[in-house]
């Protein structure tokens, strides 16, 4: 059997694996030693159970992950969440659909002192959406927007998917960051605009708040000092150059630490919560980069890329072609698998072809985590709405993706003006 | 055995909960280096060394509590199709996947650590042997596969209980049958 037909069949056997329960960093593992051994034979295949995660566990560029979850845990048990949203609704909560445009405001602002989609949305699910449903907004669009604020988790940045994509395709994760940050404010803009326009429709969906006076607004942002405080030194101490990333991770951690402990909020028990909390969701991002190490080695060896690409040119689309065949494949993705497993089991196929048709890998890992958090809320298992439902069950999964559909509109909006204009990604990296 | 499970289990939580203090005193002392660096020029040495070390047991210190609450990523959409036979069979099939996976990763561990051993591989600045720190890592793995073999247990239990259960529940139907 030649390389190229052992890894069809091993890209099979991997889907049908993750589709009877397997964990996806478990599939991987499993398929990439099987299909390394077809090739090589077992000895040298069982070998990468120990060497990858080994390197995995060692490779100190890694260790910011674990570093920004515990820094994010701790961010929301010292009630940061809490202080970013009601300084937001200081600022936009007046505005129409003011509620629902704090939440996003307040989701991008959590979203630079976290780094998940799926944490922000469940912080955003507890703080936001009850206050939205009370001040009678329409269940369906607080859903959405608390789903849709989510997916900020992970374009603002620091983000953890960004950190992967780096170490995963040896970029500097200091270029993927700053390359984010417009693409970030994009985001954000695009999201309020969604908001204004679904408010015109529909006051009575989002109705707005009164305006505060000026001297409550500026009140209100200095509750907020220690959200502002972790997000000026963690960005401000990476952009600067000060801090390497690990180190405005470090300090993160022991800035939050420190808030949380003088503030009151951490005790014994939820001291063990955030310890537990983050070590969960540690554990659950390396086993998916063992496997998707091993993975790669046996897809690398059957050059199957190089057989991909072929059949690609074959096609004979324009590179702008093939991007929005990858466009329509990740959204399909991101409804099924998380941020993590939607990037990392994609890799090894789609960043050899990026690169063959000349465009940037950081321009790609920007506009591959964006098409990521819009699958996370595209039927039929967008992972934030799930989430949402499984938090609020009194709220159909119909009207969260009713409350979505404003939001989709801004995402695709989004997609296309970074794919067209690469400069809204790749300028800022460009004069740092 | 169910008092036995329990204590593993417990047991694995507070691994990881050590695990995780380990990092927080790896994160207040990258902290020191990069303020004592930045501001008095006197940055603390072999602060990467430590962070290599420490990162690779902390990481496997957290894997028997993760296989322990059972939180690894994964897409169970067909079981919630198929229903509560069907979904504790592949709950059992996915349990018995991933103890080969970790088993055999623990089993293979051992020459690697041996080779570090025997080479005599140290960090670089501080010149701490590597081979300690690796075996540790190694014996939590094995506990983490003695975590993944009780889910194994737990599982067979389970469908075990099921397939009686349906067993017993369609000699109910048959006598039902019979009395209509």
């Amino acid at each position: 059997m030649d390389p190229a037909t052992i890894a069809l069949l091993g890209l099979i056997c991997m889907f049908a694996l993750i589709a009877l329960h397997v964990p996806i960093g478990i599939a991987m593992a499993v398929v990439g030693v099987s299909g390394f051994a077809s090739m090589t034979g077992w000895g040298p295949a069982i070998k990468l159970l120990a060497s990858e995660p080994a390197a995995t566990m060692a490779n100190l560029d890694l260790a910011v992950i674990p570093l920004f979850m515990l820094m994010g845990s701790l961010a929301a048990a010292g009630g940061l969440a809490k202080d970013i949203f009601e300084t937001a609704e200081a600022l936009v909560g007046h505005r129409p659909g003011g509620l629902a445009a704090t939440t996003i405001v307040a989701s991008a602002g959590f979203g630079a002192v976290c780094g998940s989609s799926v944490a922000t949305t469940a912080t955003f699910g507890k703080v936001a959406l009850p206050e939205m449903i009370a001040r009678g907004y329409a269940k369906g669009s607080s859903a959405g927007a608390v789903a849709a604020g989510g997916t900020l988790g992970i374009i603002v940045p620091p983000s953890s998917i960004m950190v992967l994509y780096g170490v995963l395709t040896e970029e500097s994760v200091l270029k993927l960051f700053t390359a984010a940050i417009l693409p970030a404010l994009l985001s954000v803009a695009l999201y309020l605009a969604a908001i204004w326009v679904a408010a015109w429709r529909n006051p009575e969906a989002m109705p707005g708040s009164a305006k505060l006076p000026f001297r409550a607004r500026i009140v209100a942002i200095g509750r907020s000092w220690g959200a502002i405080s972790l997000a000026v030194l963690v960005l401000g101490g990476i952009y600067s150059g000060v801090f390497t990333v690990n180190e405005a991770a470090a300090v993160g951690v022991v800035f939050a630490f420190f808030f949380a402990l003088g503030r009151g909020k951490l005790n014994r028990a939820s001291f063990l919560s955030v310890l537990s909390e983050a070590s969960v969701a540690t554990v659950m991002i390396y086993v998916i980069v063992f496997g998707a190490m091993i993975f790669s080695y046996f897809i690398s060896l059957s050059g199957v890329s190089s057989e991909m690409m072929g059949a690609i040119e074959s096609l004979g689309l324009p590179p702008l072609g093939v991007i929005f065949v990858l466009v329509v494949i990740y959204l399909f993705l991101g409804a099924f698998f998380d941020e993590v497993a939607a990037v990392v089991v994609t890799l090894p196929f789609v960043l050899p072809i990026i690169l063959s048709l000349g465009y940037d890998p950081v321009w790609w890992g920007i506009l591959n985590v964006a098409l990521i958090g819009v699958g996370m809320l595209t039927p039929p298992i967008g992972i934030n709405v799930m989430l949402l439902n499984a938090m609020r069950a009194d709220i159909p999964l119909t009207a969260i993706y009713k409350g979505i559909l404003v939001f989709f509109f801004a995402d695709c909006i989004r997609i296309l003006i970074l794919i067209l204009v690469p400069q809204v990604t790749l300028w800022l990296p460009s004069i740092i | 055995m169910a008092g036995l499970d329990r204590i593993l289990r417990i047991g694995a939580r507070w691994l990881a909960l050590v695990g995780f203090v380990g990092l927080l005193a790896l994160a207040v002392m990258m902290t020191a280096d990069a303020i004592l660096r930045t501001f008095f020029s006197a940055p603390l040495h072999g602060v990467n060394d430590v962070s290599a070390v420490v990162m690779a047991v902390v990481i496997a210190s957290c894997i028997p509590a993760n296989l322990a609450d059972r939180k690894n990523i994964s897409v169970e959409v067909l079981g919630a199709i198929l229903g509560g036979w069907a979904n504790d069979l592949l709950r059992l099939f996915s349990s018995i996947v991933i103890f080969a996976v970790i088993a055999l990763m623990a089993w293979q561990f051992i020459p690697f650590v041996e080779g570090m051993y025997s080479s005599g591989r140290r960090t670089w600045v501080l010149a701490w042997p590597l081979w300690p720190w690796w075996s540790v890592a190694t014996a939590f793995l094995y506990y983490a596969a003695l975590i993944q073999a009780s889910n194994v247990i737990k599982d067979i239990i389970a469908v075990a209980g099921n397939l009686g259960a349906r067993a017993s529940g369609n000699d109910t139907l048959t006598s039902d049958k019979g009395a209509r």
